[in-house]
């Protein structure tokens, strides 16, 4: 078997799969940027120092994954240069909707924390030994600073589920208002862009794909916190694929 | 840690620049993967501890100007690489008794 056919730069991709590729980076980068911006928001706010200080550690490990994958989408002509320059604040980000706001409770932060910086982290994981080489060369660091994030939420959610009624219906609720836009995050299964990312080696999964290692990562931790959500239908009407926003009604 | 002879004094020199949050030169912090010359011009593989580090960019500076300084170096090109990730073993014994120096077990 020949082994499958790297790719060093943008010009070696035709159109379509760099139009692809740009709107996923785009987006994993634009949701770490604004994740951190919230994660630090809370790093004098949470409820015990320790998490304050982590929430600090969290925000500085996604604005410096940010700043790893801005240098990857400019090598691509056809990215804006406004939307690479991390100094800059942009009116719109191609990250949730759900990330809009500051997290008004601590509750909201862990929702966030376990179930969509878990969607990212599984994303990531898809392009390890990515045919993407200059991607793939900064997958396992990422993972490598992402395992503590994960660690995190999936303390604070059994943490939480413990404390009081109160709480555990609190944290039920946020689950319930991340999680939909989240698994809408990957984005639609028929998306021609991802199919060639997956058929090119770039990722390793399809949105389906990705969708349902995150809920099988996630059903066995809440279930065991006696978090119950359920998820029928996801708002896909509401949904731009490139943003990767669920666009809220005004 | 290759270090070729052509490159030796350039190794020397990046010794004097240091972490800025620990008195560890970058080089016994093993945050330098590699450099490479050809004539006046040098190439530095160099990575970083963490990806969101704080003093990256006074790190970048001091491995140009320093480098800068030695007469047979006209220009320096700095490649920031992620792979492999650093860890704490790609530390030099000297950097790690300096660590413990400074009460942090590595």
């Amino acid at each position: 078997m020949s082994e499958p056919r790297r790719y060093h730069a943008p010009d070696e991709l035709d159109a379509d799969t760099r139009q692809a590729l740009i709107n996923l980076i785009w987006a994993i980068a634009d949701s770490k940027v604004v994740l951190g911006r919230r994660y630090a928001e809370w790093a004098n706010r949470a409820p015990v120092l320790e998490s304050g200080v982590a929430a600090a550690a969290m925000a500085q490990a996604e604005l410096g994954h940010t700043r790893a994958l801005y240098m990857l989408l400019r090598a691509f002509p056809e990215v804006p240069a406004d939307v690479t320059d991390e100094e800059q604040f942009r009116d719109h980000y191609n990250a949730p909707s759900f990330l809009d706001r500051p997290l008004a409770k601590w509750t909201e932060f862990v929702a966030v924390n376990l179930i969509f910086d878990g969607a990212l982290t599984e994303v990531i994981k898809a392009m390890r030994g990515s045919a993407y080489e200059p991607l793939a060369q900064r997958i396992d660091k990422m993972l490598e600073e992402e395992r503590f994030h994960q660690m995190h939420g999936r303390d604070w959610l059994r943490r939480l589920a413990r404390q009081s009624e109160a709480a555990r219906a609190e944290l039920e609720e946020a689950v319930g208002r991340v999680l939909p836009e989240t698994l809408c995050w990957f984005g639609r299964d028929d998306d021609a862009g991802a199919v060639r990312l997956v058929e090119l080696g770039i990722v390793d999964a399809t949105p389906d794909e990705l969708r349902r290692r995150l809920t099988a990562l996630l059903t066995p931790l809440l279930e065991e916190a006696g978090v119950r959500v359920s998820v029928d239908t996801l708002p896909w009407e509401q949904f731009n694929p490139q943003t990767r926003r669920v666009e809220q009604a005004a | 840690m290759n270090v070729r002879e052509d490159t030796a004094h350039l190794w020397a020199a990046l010794k004097e620049v240091k972490d800025p949050e620990f008195p560890i030169s970058v080089v016994d912090m093993g945050l330098i993967y590699d450099i490479r010359r050809d004539g006046g011009r040098v190439e530095v593989d160099l990575t970083f501890t963490a990806m969101g580090c704080p003093a990256m960019e006074f790190i970048l500076q001091d491995v140009r100007d320093r480098l800068a300084q030695e007469p047979d170096v006209s220009e320096v090109h700095i490649n920031i690489v992620w792979s492999p990730p650093w860890t704490a073993d790609r530390m030099t014994e000297e950097g790690r008794e300096q660590m413990r120096m400074w009460g942090v077990v590595v």
